[in-house]
Order: structure tokens, then C-alpha cells, then sequence
């Protein structure tokens, strides 16, 4: 055998290491989404600041809580609270955020056995409590881009008491995000908008343009499984097309489709994670081909006007199944491959 | 019937009533009963409604199936039981509806369904269909009780939770954000986790406590 | 508890048919017996409720007319054993302020009766109760307790085409009620239509003859 080509494969034991550690992957993700939290703090100013940290901070204190000390130092809690904070509305009560955050690594990573265990993404499992408990806040705590007042001022709800509601009523004006627009029958936003993120969305899942460079970046420098996000976001963009070709009154344009919502975020930063998503490459297809369906299924025929997170949620509990149905067959002795 | 007959069989009746209330309670150790567990523990009140007709039931139908249990034929005791069972429910049924209408509307279907309720069956089978009726009332008691326990816990946390009330009263601030999935099934399922954890926890330091003194 | 010896024979067979039919006799006299003494309380509850729900659906009336329909379809005053199907309801000078309809229909669990209470002058709804259902308790059930979605009816308006033909409600996340729109609540999605559908209904059937028979409904006087 020559020396092995250096790609790094994905695949069913037995392995090599390759000397890829878990504080590297981490490292990579989270240099990955160095550019759209930046632009998040630009757009939505100190709300979004604000609720990055506060996510990061709760999760690390829960991983302090839950797991020795020793565990702090491979960087997967705070690239968890990074993305939550990421993919939870900018004026969110804080103490909402931290509450999310504690719950994503104490239940969400550690009842399930710690890193690599969960069998759905910690992230997922706060914001999808947080949807739950207080869907009222997580329909309105939007944030209007750029706004004057955005690097002096936290939104007033970003201040609610722990476990109060607050006192002051979510800015109503710069409620609809691009898909609830699009779900009342409006148009949404203009596609440079969109794309840009200069949109009322998640504080980081506005700049599609930003997430899609994040994740080519982690393509590149092989953190995660590009089959998965191709899969993914071809299925949303071929079920897109086809429905907005059937009837472009009720649903939105592709492009439209591909650059809102959690849909960037959910496809590059969250289905690709390894603990989630399938090992086979046969599976990664099946997987992403899974997500993007539901994603256009849930937002175009549910009530609710995003459905990535569920989306990503119903594909990770499928993900024990696929890798049954894609287990490798052991080669029978001589044969050739 | 001897003395020694008659203290041993007052001595089991107590046993298994404590037994129910505590290290056999049907919902934190048996895991009986979780439809209703589930479905109607969103506040205390149905809590309390449900668990205390589920209770009442059990208690009447293991009183009247232990005295009967000498003719009972083998053969068709499921139905026997069964017939007694749902009589009790159907009277239940009607009695909360004639007193108390406005609960009756909230528990809906899930009263008439504690006829299929595991418990009780399973309390008849074990216990009422073969000791006397003194023992299969106190052992209906702490199942029961247990059940009641349980339920009431669960349907109080929710509630204070899900609506910031307890029993209707308010409890927490006015401004107290409710948790609105606690009102919701999913939050029946984790209250329900988060009680066992805990009952467990709880039982676990008080047996060492027990074996240390 | 095994049958042991397995004694066959017809008379082992009589015994296990007496018990049974001896218990189902006493199960079953039980239940008629109470069943007799508690109907008449919870019919009196339940006729009391529907006038209840009329006067909160119609948050002018202080009192009403109550009717049912005879076997031609007409509306006519309740009699002894009828059940009431419509309210008209009167404000403290004896004025006829709008009508409360009775509607009922298949829900999640079983069925739904309601009142709902129109306003034909406004065209809109004035309001919905419902009075009697089995939905699941924390989810079908918000239909009962969840006390905004219960209001929003009080705000929803009727639509009507050009022809003065009535479209029906429907449900809506973040619905628009003054366009006729019903909000949808996850989690108990065949409840909210189940109640759209039965207002719907009885709108359909309502409407011509509260038209038809009752003028001053809409503004004409009849008296």
C-alpha cells in the first residue's frame, strides 16, 4: 500500500488517527464564524454582543458545572455557546439566553454522555426549550438592522428581571423577519438585502453570504462533511424552484428559500456536526437529502414560519437509522474492491 | 381466624400501604399510569381531581373484588374485574360531572379512561384478588395515596411554572414569565424526569442515612 | 389463581355465567340508579350554561329569548324539552341587541358544543364559548382555557362577497380577524378548526333565517 492520500474520510472503523484533535475542529469552527459574529455586532450592535456573550458564558459555566475542569480547554463549550448565541433573536431577555445556554450543555451535552455523545445537538435541544417555553419572546425580540442607537443601547428587553417578562413591550415595528413576511403573504425582503444580511433575523443567521464563506472555509480545511450542506441546501434549492414554479403566489423564489432563515447557520455550522450526523458517506447524502426536505415541507405547508431547527432536529434522530441501513459490508476474503 | 392470622395480616396491610406511598409509588418507581400522569398533571387542580377519583376507583374496586374474590370464577376474572372497575368509573364520571362540572369540562376524556388505567388493574390482580379486604384496602390506600403524591407534585410544578399559580392563587411576581411549554405535553415529560432524578437522589442519601445510624 | 382441577361439566359453565351475569346486573343497576339522580342536576347545569355563554358572548344583552327550531326548520319560542339552539339577546330596555347561536360538531376527542354571538348590523362576531367538550387536557383544551385565542373571536369580522354571500372563517397563524381569520395554536390544530368548521356551519345555516325572521337583526324594525 502507498502512504494513504492525506484527505481525511469519514468512514466506519477501523481508523488511523490523524492527529486532528478536538480543540483544532473547534478552533476551526469558530474562526469560521469569526466573520458573521463580527458582522452580527455591526448590524445589531450591542443586543447581539450581548447575547453572544451571555450564551458563551453559560455554557461554559454549565460545562464548569457538569464536567471536570480538564474539559474546559477543548474550546466544544464555548463554540456551543457561540452558536446559540448566534441563532437566538438579538433582543431575547438575557437571562432567556443564559437559561438556554445552561440547558443546552447540561442537558442537552451531558445527560446524554458528554462530547460526542448527544444524539441532538446541544445548541438545538436549548433553542428548540427556549421555542417551547417562551414562544412569545422567540417570535419577537427581533432587532431592525442598523439602527441609530444600536452600539450605546441594549433593547430594553434584553434587560428583563431573571424570569420576568419585560417590562417593556418587544419593538413591534421591526417584528417580521424575511420568512414571517413571506408566510403573511408579503414579498420579504429585497435579495441583496437577504443575502447581505442587512435583514431583522437570529443575530447570526442574517448574512448568508458570510455563513456560505464560513463553511467553504471548513470544507477546505476538512472540519466537516461537505456531502452534508451540499445535500442539504440542493434539496431546498431544487424543492424550492419546483414549488415556486408551481405556484409563485404561495412560495417564495429560490434564492429567496436559500437565503433565509437558519437555513445557512442550520446547514453548515449544525447538520455537519459529527456527533449528529451520519459516519458513511452514503449517509451523509441520505441525511442532508432528509433535512432539506423537511425544511421546505415544514415552512411552506406547517403554521410556522422557519423550520430549520425542527428540521435538524427529526434528520439527527434519523441519523442512528441511516447508519444502519449504510453499514459498510465486511468484503468477503479475496475479493477485490 | 387466629390472633397471630389477624396481627400478621394487619402487620401486611401497613406494610404495603407505606410500600405504596413511597418505595413502590406507582408513578415515581412503577411508572403506572402515565397517560393520565401526562396528560392531565398541567395544573394542580385537575391533578388533585384526577388522582383522587384514580384513588377513590382503585380503593372501591380492590374493597369489592377482595370480598368477592371467593367467587369469582378464574376463568373470567379479567372480565369480572373489568365490569367492577368501570362501574366505579362510570360513577365517578357522573357524580363530577353533576358536582363539579367545571372540572369535569377540564379532565374531558380522561376520566372515563381510568378504567384503562395499569394501576388499578394491576393492584387488583397482585393484591385485591388474594388477600382479605382489610389488607387490599390499606394496600389501595398507599397505592393510591402514592399515586395522588405523584400527580399533585407534578400537576403543582407545572402549574407554578406554566401559569406562575398554584391552585389558581398567584404565586410568583406579576410579571413572572410563564414557561408555556410546562402547560404542554413535552413539559409533563421533563417534570416527570426531573422528579425521578430527584426521588431518586433523595431516596438514595436517605437509605444510606438509614443503614449509617 | 389457575383454574386447578380443571372440573369441566355444564354445571361449572352455569356457575361462571351466574357470577358474571349477577355482577353485570348489580354493575349495571348501580349505574341507572345513579345515573337518574344525577341527570336532571347536570341537565340543569348544562341549559343554564348555554344561557351563561349567550349573555358572555353577547356583551350588550342582560337578557335573552331563547328558541329552538320546529320540524320545519323555523325558529320558534323553547317549549318544555326542547333544546335551546338560539338566543336573542335583549339589553335592559327590552332591545334586541343580536343573537347568540348554539353550534356543536366533532372535535378531536368528542364532540364540541359552543355559543357564539353575532352582531348582523356590524357583520361581525361578538364573541365564542365553548360549553361543553372532552379535548385534551394542555392541548385540545386551550379551546376552553386559553382566554385570548377566546377572545379574539369577539374581534373577528365577517367577510362577504359581492353578492352578499358569506365566506367562511379561516384559520390563519397570526391571523388577521378583522379578515375573517381564526389564529391557529400549535398543538391543537384539529381542535381550532373543529371549532372554525362548526361556526362555519351554523353561520351557513343561521344566516338566511336570522335574515329572514328576526329584522331587527339587521337594523329593520320588526315591532
Amino acid at each position: 500500500m502507498m502512504p494513504a492520500s492525506r484527505r481525511l474520510r469519514l468512514v466506519a472503523a477501523p481508523h488511523l488517527h490523524g492527529g486532528r484533535a478536538v480543540p483544532r475542529l473547534m478552533l476551526h469552527s469558530v474562526i469560521a464564524l469569526l466573520p458573521v459574529t463580527v458582522f452580527a455586532v455591526v448590524v445589531f450592535g450591542l443586543a447581539a454582543l450581548a447575547t453572544i456573550v451571555v450564551a458563551i458564558l453559560a455554557c461554559l459555566l454549565a460545562e464548569r458545572a457538569f464536567a471536570p475542569p480538564s474539559a474546559l480547554g477543548d474550546g466544544s463549550a464555548m463554540l456551543t455557546g457561540l452558536l446559540l448565541g448566534l441563532s437566538l433573536p438579538p433582543a431575547l431577555p438575557l437571562w432567556m439566553v443564559a437559561l438556554g445556554g445552561f440547558l443546552a450543555i447540561g442537558v442537552g451535552k451531558h445527560l446524554f454522555g458528554g462530547l460526542g455523545a448527544p444524539v441532538f445537538h446541544p445548541v438545538l435541544v436549548g433553542r428548540v426549550f427556549l421555542q417551547a417555553a417562551f414562544p412569545a419572546a422567540m417570535a419577537q425580540a427581533w432587532v431592525a438592522p442598523l439602527t441609530g442607537a444600536r452600539a450605546t443601547e441594549l433593547p430594553a428587553t434584553s434587560l428583563a428581571l431573571p424570569f420576568m417578562s419585560p417590562a417593556a413591550p418587544y419593538d413591534g415595528l421591526s417584528g417580521a423577519t424575511p420568512l414571517t413576511a413571506v408566510k403573511a403573504g408579503d414579498t420579504g425582503a429585497p435579495l441583496a438585502d437577504l443575502w447581505l444580511g442587512t435583514v431583522a433575523g437570529s443575530v447570526g443567521e442574517t448574512s448568508a453570504l458570510l455563513l456560505l464563506l464560513g463553511g467553504i472555509y471548513l470544507v477546505a480545511m476538512r472540519v466537516i462533511d461537505w456531502r452534508i450542506p451540499v445535500a442539504l441546501l440542493a434539496t431546498v434549492a431544487v424543492l424550492g424552484a419546483a414549488l415556486h414554479g408551481l405556484d409563485a403566489e404561495r412560495h417564495p423564489a429560490m434564492l429567496t428559500t436559500l437565503g433565509s432563515g437558519g437555513l445557512m447557520l442550520g446547514a453548515w455550522f449544525l447538520a455537519s456536526d459529527p456527533s449528529v450526523s451520519p459516519m458513511t458517506r452514503r449517509g451523509a447524502w441520505i441525511y442532508g437529502l432528509a433535512i432539506g426536505a423537511l425544511v421546505v415541507v415544514i415552512r411552506q405547508y406547517s403554521g410556522q414560519a422557519e423550520g430549520v431547527m425542527y428540521a435538524l432536529l427529526l434528520g439527527s434522530a434519523l441519523t442512528p437509522h441511516i447508519d444502519r441501513w449504510t453499514r459498510p459490508q465486511p468484503l468477503p476474503e479475496g475479493a477485490e474492491r | 381466624m387466629s390472633d397471630s392470622a389477624t396481627v400478621s395480616e394487619r402487620e401486611n396491610g401497613l406494610q404495603r400501604f407505606r410500600a405504596g406511598l413511597w418505595r413502590e409509588n406507582p408513578i415515581l418507581i412503577q411508572a403506572l399510569g402515565m397517560c393520565p400522569t401526562l396528560a392531565v398533571s398541567n395544573t394542580a387542580i385537575n391533578a388533585l381531581t384526577m388522582s383522587l377519583a384514580t384513588a377513590s376507583v382503585l380503593l372501591a374496586s380492590a374493597i369489592v373484588i377482595s370480598t368477592l374474590r371467593g367467587i369469582i370464577p378464574p376463568q373470567v376474572r379479567l372480565a369480572c374485574f373489568v365490569l367492577v372497575i368501570a362501574t366505579f368509573v362510570t360513577l365517578t364520571d357522573m357524580l363530577i360531572e353533576a358536582f363539579a362540572l367545571d372540572l369535569h369540562r377540564a379532565l374531558g376524556a380522561f376520566l372515563p379512561l381510568i378504567v384503562v388505567n395499569c394501576m388499578i388493574l394491576s393492584r387488583i390482580e397482585i393484591m385485591a384478588s388474594r388477600q382479605p379486604a382489610s389488607v387490599a384496602a390499606l394496600d389501595a390506600l398507599g397505592m393510591g395515596g402514592g399515586f395522588m403524591i405523584g400527580l399533585i407534585t407534578l400537576g403543582s410544578l407545572r402549574e407554578v411554572l406554566g401559569r406562575g399559580t398554584l391552585l389558581d392563587a398567584r404565586v410568583m411576581p406579576a410579571d413572572f414569565e410563564p414557561w408555556q411549554v410546562m402547560q404542554l405535553p413535552g413539559g409533563g415529560f421533563f417534570t416527570l424526569a426531573a422528579l425521578v432524578i430527584g426521588f431518586y437522589l433523595f431516596d438514595r442519601r436517605w437509605r444510606r442515612q438509614e443503614v449509617g445510624a | 389463581m389457575t383454574d386447578g382441577n380443571g372440573r369441566g361439566g355444564i354445571g361449572s359453565v352455569l356457575r361462571v355465567q351466574a357470577v358474571l351475569v349477577a355482577i353485570a346486573l348489580v354493575a349495571g343497576l348501580t349505574i341507572a340508579t345513579v345515573h337518574e339522580w344525577t341527570r336532571p342536576m347536570v341537565m340543569e347545569q348544562r341549559g343554564g350554561l348555554f344561557g351563561d355563554a349567550a349573555l358572555e358572548v353577547l356583551p350588550d344583552a342582560v337578557n335573552y329569548r331563547i328558541y329552538t327550531r320546529g320540524a320545519d326548520g323555523r325558529p320558534r319560542l323553547l317549549g318544555d324539552g326542547d333544546s335551546p339552539e338560539l338566543f336573542i339577546g335583549l339589553d335592559a330596555r327590552g332591545r334586541t341587541v343580536g343573537a347568540a347561536i348554539v353550534g356543536s360538531g366533532m372535535g378531536y376527542a368528542d364532540v364540541i358544543q359552543l355559543v357564539f354571538g353575532l352582531d348582523l348590523i356590524a357583520g361581525r362576531l361578538t364573541g365564542m364559548r365553548v360549553v361543553a367538550s372532552r379535548e385534551t387536557p394542555g392541548l385540545g383544551s386551550v379551546i376552553v382555557d386559553d382566554m385570548d385565542w377566546v377572545d379574539s373571536f369577539g374581534r373577528i369580522e365577517l367577510q362577504f362577497d359581492g353578492q352578499r354571500q358569506l365566506q367562511p372563517l379561516r384559520v390563519r397563524d397570526g391571523a388577521r380577524h378583522e379578515q375573517g381569520e381564526v389564529d391557529a395554536i400549535s398543538g391543537a390544530t384539529v381542535s381550532v378548526y373543529a371549532v372554525t368548521q362548526i361556526i362555519n356551519r351554523s353561520l351557513a345555516e343561521w344566516l338566511p333565517i336570522l335574515r329572514e325572521e328576526f329584522a331587527e337583526l339587521t337594523g329593520g324594525r320588526r315591532e
